[in-house]
């Protein structure tokens, strides 16, 4: 593979859809991305306050299991970083770095991109799932959440990104 | 939906960790762990992000189709 190049984005989206349509076969489960960071969230705060968060209905039904980390989701999000490095790392892509524009401050990307983290995550479990779990795996499925999903999420990206513009350019 | 296998929950699990190997290696292939190809899309710069969700959307959906006619 030549060095930071990427492929078509019709032969990973190819790759992709075939690794879905695989996965619908083999295993009767889409892909999804944001539930395991419910997961480990509710087995975090489980062990600091295991009384409050086990009350909570919301995460009582993944620390109701006998082994909630044994979870079809976060093994998949694990194969997704270990691909990704495998992937960066054979195609000579690998660099650790700060990305950001360069008129960003430092202190305002990371002020942003958390504020940002904390609003996806909210958003993803809102709609019981994040652009994999929802647009990618129920749109595949014609599902109609899943292309409500994806129409929402387009508008607001342009609404929010031409607002957002002087932190990019 | 459910699956046509029998399998023990340590070969779901592996099945698991397969897919996102593969799901991880599409996305950084297609350059998707760069956040300006992810906002590039709003600014009419980048369309790698419609091009490879609405390839695999187009991809899985006529899959999905075809098994449950062949079914």
């Amino acid at each position: 593979m030549r060095k930071g190049t990427y492929w078509s984005p019709y032969i990973t989206g190819t790759i992709l859809g075939l690794s879905l349509l695989a996965s619908f076969y083999a295993a009767g489960r889409g892909f999804g991305a944001s539930g395991p960071f419910s997961i480990v969230a509710g087995v975090v705060t489980n062990a600091l306050a295991p009384g409050y968060t086990g009350g909570l209905k919301y995460f009582s039904r993944y620390l109701d299991l006998p082994h909630p980390l044994l979870d079809w989701g976060l093994f998949l999000l694990i194969g997704v970083f270990l691909g990704a490095l495998a992937s960066a790392l054979s195609s000579r892509n690998f660099k650790l770095m700060f990305d950001k524009s360069s008129s960003m401050s430092v202190r305002n990307r990371v002020f942003t991109a958390f504020g940002g983290g904390i609003l996806i995550g909210f958003a993803a479990r809102l709609a019981r799932g994040c652009t994999s779990g929802v647009a990618l795996t129920g749109g595949s499925q014609l599902a109609l959440a899943g292309w409500v999903f994806v129409i929402a999420m387009f508008a607001s990206g342009f609404l929010f990104a031409a607002l957002f513009r002087r932190y990019w350019s | 939906m459910t699956a046509p296998f029998e399998m023990s929950d340590a070969a779901s699990l592996g099945l698991a960790l397969l897919f996102g190997i593969l799901f991880g290696l599409s996305l950084e292939r297609s350059g998707l762990g760069d956040p300006h190809k992810l906002t590039g899309v709003f600014y009419f710069q980048d369309f790698t992000v419609p091009k490879v969700m609405f390839t695999a959307i187009v991809v899985a959906s006529t899959g999905l189709y075809l098994l449950s006619t062949s079914a």
